[in-house]
């Protein structure tokens, strides 16, 4: 089984960030880079995968050369090649068809990722992969097994604790939930190690991509701003009685 | 008449002698041979040169005795009784050696000194005076093994073969001579007090025709127990004799704190010990300069704690695999790995406190060995604590080692006058706020205290807020050597974008790291602890002690502030410049201190109730009776503020470091 991973390097520290106003963007001041959590858990499931049932793993990611380093933690994790496309994408919908041509050229079976990334939240790559590419999909999986030679068997959340287990024809793409795997520690020496497996760069222009292609279409991000403190939170006190006449008072107010 | 005697009275064919001497001096040679082999031949860099300052060392610690006695180092690291025994049979030998040198230069040289005022004062009355000594002292030894054994101690059947055989070669000397007398009528025999009371006793219980006889064969059996304790020295523990002068010789000169040394990442191999042969020659060397006085295991914290770690055990266990590595000419049965063979509990259990360290008294470097071993668990192996790994996590995407944190690099600074420099701005003191102070609720009031005194002494400093990341420190003591590494060149880029040259923590572990370990990297910062600048700032009148009302105070003294940089008195004097303070001191204080329980990455990892270090130190700090237990780290302070709120019951005993205690609360 040829599985894909799909990584994102992310800012080590999300708290610490600034409104970009011109650019309409979010600039984190973090100096770290890291392999977005969720998607080590994709990661981490990648590798018990091919441990099981054989196979190679390739990880994917996008961005500038800094980003590469999240592509050596995935070979020192247990990744067989890796592949980073050159290209600085925030817009979660051109991200996901920058990753979708790139997918196409690799040609997995199996394409895990992660279900958000820490900085923009979005949860919207996944879903939108696999509806260009036509694969099957499942989201917030926690338990994935081969079923016959052609497709696998998953169990997703569906919310509220419970869980459906649905069969997926292969191929599919499946965003994994956080701990399906315990995370483990990548020993450094291996990393240090990972740094003599040459990462493949494919530019847009390899992926018959231009930057048209890439424009919002349908919308277009009017303006970015913080959340505004409203101050409207109001603490109800006294006996819990009073407190439910009052709440129920507000309640009859805002209908 | 010129006062002599005559060397080899009664005893005939004495070329026997040099023939029995062959086999013998060549089983030493061969077993001493052995050991210097095995050790391999990697000395690191850093234990060359310094001859002079190396040869000082042996005239202290050798002939000194300093750290056997302990004389004038902290209460629990001295020992009279062990001291007084030890002096007594290493001086009373020393004399005994040059007695039989002066035989040997006046016989087989034919140089004739053993005559005249020396041969009175120095070959009679010193020597025969040495003997006595020696006795002295190995029956109080032995006696201490029979009858008052410190549990550190173990009677192993080792143990009784070197102290006796010394004995019986003591006790036969004196009966030799004794005999010589009593045969001889020597006019200089009271100038041998010993030898004259022994002859007078064989006269008495010795017939005179059997006088002769007697003495020429106890003679013979005199010389082959000399020959034969010579030929088995290398092999028993007594090696110590030549294995210790060479370890103290070779010891690290330079601070406690900088003996962990960087890994060339780019070059090595492997990282890491995980077989013997990687350890260096001096960590080798170490294992068989060992006398098994277990002070090192007394002086432990986790295993006075009920850990799975004895630094004795530790070394006990290399030093066995050394030697069968040794006797089986390289090659080892047992274990696959040495971290394996000591196992990983052990090896993580240590809070790299150094006590066992200060307490060796012939310089074995247990920490060192400890660290190289995490080393390569977590460098190639990946192998250690879940929780400890969450923090390694931390490190790297966060830059400090609290996962879940919450708390802002600048939170503690709220209506406070403190400059953030940006880069390409300076001040003369950069203040390293550490991540423990900054991001931990309780030691936020130390940072007020303080940067209010600077304020109020005028003192320019300057923090560098969110741009400030761990400096690696802990990092560096699980193993981590890449994120250490990692850590210290970046904190080192940010430094020099502020052309930093002096730094104040309030942290002792960024003390050491910043001072220490980054001068590896070609760093060369003037770094203090607080303590250090407030002691300087009374001093000098710059600030006016207000602080709390009257007080008992107990000094818990931090390691990697004391034992690991000597920071042992300004602490002490800032808590005297608080008005109304007393100190009492706990047992364990100074270089002798005991543990909190954090260091050595433990900050990071559970430990059950009866397990904790911390709550050993808080009940020692409650027996003092003091009030106020003063403390100069932040990781001492979360550790034992806990512990003593554990174990005070209703007593008012407060935690205070001691930039608290010297500016009273800071609103």
């Amino acid at each position: 089984m040829k599985i894909a991973v799909c990584c994102k390097a992310v800012p080590g520290s999300v708290t610490d960030v600034e409104v970009d106003a011109q650019a309409n963007n979010l600039r984190f001041r973090s100096q770290f880079q890291a392999m977005n959590e969720c998607d080590e858990y994709a990661m981490e499931e990648a590798i018990v995968l091919k441990r099981q049932y054989g196979g190679e793993i390739v990880a994917l990611t996008m961005g500038g050369i800094s980003t590469q380093e999240i592509l050596y933690a995935a070979v020192a994790k247990g990744a067989d090649k890796i592949v980073r496309v050159d290209a600085q994408v925030q817009d979660p919908r051109a991200a996901s068809i920058v990753l979708a041509a790139a997918l196409k050229t690799i040609g997995a079976d199996l394409v895990l990722t992660g279900t958000q990334s820490r900085d923009s939240l979005s949860s919207f790559v996944g879903v939108s992969i696999a509806q260009q590419l036509d694969l099957a999909f499942a989201f917030a999986v926690t338990a994935i097994a081969k079923d016959g030679d052609h497709s696998i068997k998953v169990r997703k959340e569906l919310g509220g604790g419970r869980n459906a287990e649905v069969r997926l024809p292969l191929p599919a793409l499946v965003c994994i939930q956080t701990g399906i795997q315990t995370l483990n520690y990548v020993p450094p020496a291996r990393l240090m190690r990972a740094r003599a497996t040459p990462p493949k760069s494919m530019r847009l222009a390899d992926l018959g991509l231009t930057p048209e292609d890439l424009a919002p279409k349908g919308y277009r991000i009017a303006s970015v701003a913080p959340p505004q403190r409203t101050r409207q939170a109001q603490m109800l006190g006294g006996t819990p009685q009073e407190a439910v006449k009052a709440l129920l008072e507000k309640m009859a107010e805002v209908r | 008449m010129t006062a002599t005697r005559e060397i080899y009275w009664n005893i005939s064919n004495v070329w026997l002698m040099y023939v029995l001497f062959v086999p013998a001096a060549a089983a030493f040679a061969y077993g001493f041979y052995r050991h210097i082999r095995t050790w391999g031949a990697t000395l690191p860099a850093d234990r060359h040169g310094r001859v002079g300052e190396r040869l000082l060392g042996l005239a202290k610690y050798v002939f000194g005795q300093a750290r056997i006695h302990g004389a004038g180092r902290a209460p629990t690291l001295r020992h009279w009784y062990a001291g007084a025994f030890h002096g007594l049979f290493f001086f009373g030998f020393i004399g005994l050696f040059l007695g039989t040198l002066v035989v040997m230069v006046h016989e087989d040289f034919g140089l004739h000194i053993m005559q005249g005022d020396f041969y009175l004062w120095f070959q009679s009355l010193a020597v025969d005076l040495c003997g006595l000594f020696a006795i002295v002292g190995l029956t109080m030894a032995l006696a201490r093994r029979l009858f008052f054994k410190p549990a550190r101690l173990e009677n192993t059947e080792r143990d009784w073969f070197n102290a006796p055989v010394l004995l019986i070669i003591l006790c036969t000397g004196f009966t030799l001579e004794g005999l010589r007398f009593a045969a001889t009528n020597d006019p200089y025999a009271s100038w041998s007090p010993v030898g004259l009371i022994a002859s007078r006793a064989l006269a008495a219980i010795v017939p005179a025709e059997q006088i002769r006889p007697l003495h020429a064969s106890l003679w013979w059996f005199h010389l082959v127990t000399v020959l034969g304790l010579l030929a088995a020295l290398p092999y028993t523990k007594l090696r110590h004799v030549f294995t210790a002068p060479l370890n103290i010789y070779f010891r690290p000169l330079t601070a406690r704190g900088a003996v962990l040394k960087p890994l060339d990442l780019e070059t090595a191999e492997s990282f890491g010990v995980s077989k013997l042969e990687q350890f260096s020659l001096k960590s080798l060397m170490d294992l068989d300069a060992c006398t098994e006085c277990g002070r090192c295991q007394d002086a432990c914290p986790a295993y006075a704690s009920g850990k799975p770690l004895s630094p004795k055990k530790i070394i006990f266990d290399l030093r066995d695999l050394l030697h069968e590595k040794r006797d089986a000419d390289g090659e080892l049965t047992a274990p696959a790995t040495v971290p394996d063979l000591i196992g990983e509990d052990a090896l993580w259990a240590c809070t790299t406190c150094m006590a066992c360290m200060e307490a060796c008294p012939v310089f074995i470097e247990h920490v060192p060995k400890i660290v190289d071993m995490r080393r390569y668990l977590v460098m190639e192996e990946g192998r250690f604590p879940d929780s400890v790994q969450q923090s390694m996590r931390s490190l790297e995407s966060r830059g400090h080692p609290f996962p879940g944190n919450t708390t802002g690099r600048l939170d503690w600074t709220k209506g406070l006058d403190v400059r953030v420099l940006r880069e390409g701005e300076s001040a003369e003191y950069l203040y390293w706020v550490g991540c423990a102070t900054a991001l931990n609720a309780r030691n936020h009031s130390t940072a007020r205290s303080l940067v209010s005194i600077l304020n109020e002494a005028g003192v320019d400093f300057g923090i560098l807020g969110e741009d400030e990341a761990c400096t690696g420190d802990s990092a560096r003591r699980v193993g981590n050597e890449f994120l250490f590494q990692q850590m210290a060149r970046q904190n080192i880029a940010t430094l020099e974008s502020r052309s930093v040259q002096k730094i104040i923590t309030t942290c002792p572990h960024c003390l050491n790291s910043l001072k220490n370990e980054y001068a590896d990297f070609g760093t060369n910062f003037e770094v203090v602890h607080h303590s250090q600048l407030l002691a300087d700032l009374v001093a000098s009148g710059r600030f006016k002690p207000q602080g709390e009302e009257a007080q008992s105070v107990t000094f818990h003294d931090p390691c990697y502030l004391g034992r690991y940089n000597g920071v042992f008195d300004e602490p002490r004097d800032v808590i005297a410049a608080v008005p109304g303070t007393s100190m009492i001191e706990m047992e364990r204080h100074r270089e002798g201190s005991f543990c909190c329980g954090s260091g050595g990455g433990r900050m990071w990892m559970e430990e059950p109730v009866e397990q904790r270090v911390s709550n050993l130190r808080a009940r020692q700090a409650l027996a003092t009776g003091a009030e106020v237990v003063g403390v100069g780290c932040p990781f001492c302070m979360m550790m034992v503020e806990e512990a003593v709120n554990t174990e005070k019951g209703s007593r008012d005993v407060r935690v205070r470091d001691i930039a608290e205690l010297l500016r009273g609360p800071v609103s």
